[in-house]
This record gives C-alpha cells, sequence and structure tokens, in this order.
C-alpha cells in the first residue's frame, strides 16, 4: 500500500493532493500516456469541465487494464492550456478523486498535440 | 518484462506509443535528464528535425550505459518550442527510434527551454526486469 506523507516541516498543500507518496519496493508499476479528453469515438467534448471528465474516464479505464485505479496513482502531471482553466480543473478532481491526494504537478502550457486539445494529464501509479 | 496494453474504452493511439505499460515488480528502473539537440562536441545542431534525432542518439546513448535499449524505454515527454515542430519531431523520430518502439507518450508546447536556440527537449524513462 502506498503511503502519502505532508510533513509538518511544510506547508500544506493548497489543494488537493500530497507532498510526499511512498511506495513500497514490491510495487509493481504502470506508466500511462499522457491521457486526453477524447471519447473512444475520437470526438472530444465541449468545455473544459467535460474534457477534464473525459481524461480522468480515460485514466480510469487505461489503469483498470493492469487492475489498478485511481486510489494507486502516485503522481499526476496536469498539463493546461490555460490559466482560465483551472478552477474548472479542480471542481472535476475533486469529484473525481474523492479523498485520494495523489502527488501532483500543474503547469499552463502554450499548447498540446492538437489544437482541440486543451488538457492532458500524466499518470504514474503503482500497487504492491 | 514490460506489459504493452491499449485498453478497450480508450480511443486508440494516434502515433507510435501505448497508452498503457506495466513493470514487474522486480524491474530495475534507469531515468534521464531532458535530453536536447547537443552533440558529444558540445554543438547545438540547427533546426527542429536535427536536434530531434540528436536527442534521440543521446537518449540511446544514456541507456545503453546502463545496459539498456529502446525497447526498454516505458515513456517518453516531449516538449517543443513550437507546434509547427510536430512533423519534423516526428520523422527524426521515425529515424532513430522507429515506429514499432512505442513507450507510453506525453507531448506538450511550451513557451521556451533552458536556452533559445533549443527547440525540443524529450525525457524518457526505463525499466527492465
Amino acid at each position: 500500500m502506498n503511503t502519502t506523507i505532508n510533513p509538518a516541516v511544510l506547508h500544506a498543500p493548497a489543494g488537493a493532493y500530497s507532498h510526499i507518496v511512498q511506495v513500497p519496493g514490491d510495487a509493481r508499476w504502470t506508466v500511462l500516456s499522457g491521457q486526453i479528453g477524447v471519447r473512444p469515438d475520437g470526438s472530444v467534448p465541449d468545455g473544459i469541465e467535460a474534457e477534464t471528465e473525459q481524461t480522468y474516464q480515460n485514466i480510469k479505464t487505461a489503469l483498470g487494464v493492469t487492475g489498478l485505479g485511481l486510489k494507486d496513482v502516485v503522481k499526476f502531471t496536469v498539463y493546461l492550456t490555460d490559466a482560465a482553466f483551472i478552477d474548472a480543473f479542480f471542481r472535476v478532481r475533486a469529484r473525481v478523486l474523492g479523498t485520494h491526494r495523489p502527488a501532483s504537478t500543474l503547469l499552463i502550457v502554450s499548447g498540446l498535440m492538437k489544437p482541440e486539445w486543451h488538457i492532458e494529464i500524466d499518470c504514474i501509479a503503482a500497487q504492491s | 518484462m514490460n506489459k504493452f496494453v491499449n485498453p478497450d474504452g480508450v480511443r486508440a493511439p494516434g502515433g507510435a506509443y501505448t497508452h498503457t505499460i506495466a513493470v514487474p515488480p522486480n524491474a530495475k528502473w534507469v531515468v534521464l535528464s531532458g535530453q536536447v539537440g547537443i552533440a558529444p562536441d558540445g554543438k547545438l545542431l540547427e533546426g527542429a528535425e536535427a536536434q530531434t534525432e540528436q536527442v534521440y542518439k543521446n537518449i540511446l546513448a544514456g541507456l545503453k550505459a546502463h545496459g539498456m535499449g529502446k525497447d526498454d524505454i516505458v515513456k517518453f515527454t516531449v516538449y517543443l518550442t513550437d507546434s509547427r515542430y510536430i512533423p519534423a519531431y516526428r520523422a527524426a523520430r521515425e529515424r532513430i527510434i522507429g515506429n514499432d518502439c512505442k513507450p507510453t507518450s506525453t507531448l506538450v508546447i511550451i513557451d521556451g527551454l533552458a536556452a533559445p536556440e533549443m527547440l525540443v527537449e524529450i525525457e524518457a524513462w526505463a525499466a527492465k526486469a
């Protein structure tokens, strides 16, 4: 089981994440490609909130293949194409993650592979 | 052995990558610094395509130093300073890495790297059981 730690020597996290996640030595790791908000039929939902929901749905589906789930996520790296999307992203993340608090990095980038994509989330997970 | 899987329920990859790779518990991991298009003589090559070729050569050299090769790569993170470089990046990737090599991958367009002449930087992780 992974352990999340927010040590007293650091400031409290500014959102739904943990400063530290510790993974036991016998864990098996799963690495995902950056997931985007594209549905299985190739379409992109309208609006950043729906796009974010679809991105997390893809992450859940992809982790499920190797028997892992969102609770096993060690680290997210989130790329948004506009800082104006942060509030919507936070809302969806709070809904999707519940009480799970992986380590996290958030970046605003000037673009992704296609201009119609506004969010991409990287993810690495481990289960022992 | 790393297991490459594209899940049902997620749109199939649009390029030479895989959605998920599972790494067994006893694997040795190698993490590389983001590589840029600088040749061993210290010269930064000109243009996105030449830089990308050099980046991949640097990555393969870094892996070789640990007894690993391109089949052990589990993740690329690609940083380009302009989306117009995507076709050049893809051409160079195909030449050096080949499209049969499909680690997980993330590509983002960013405002800049450590020097303004640098157009591409790629991170790589590899694992071998």
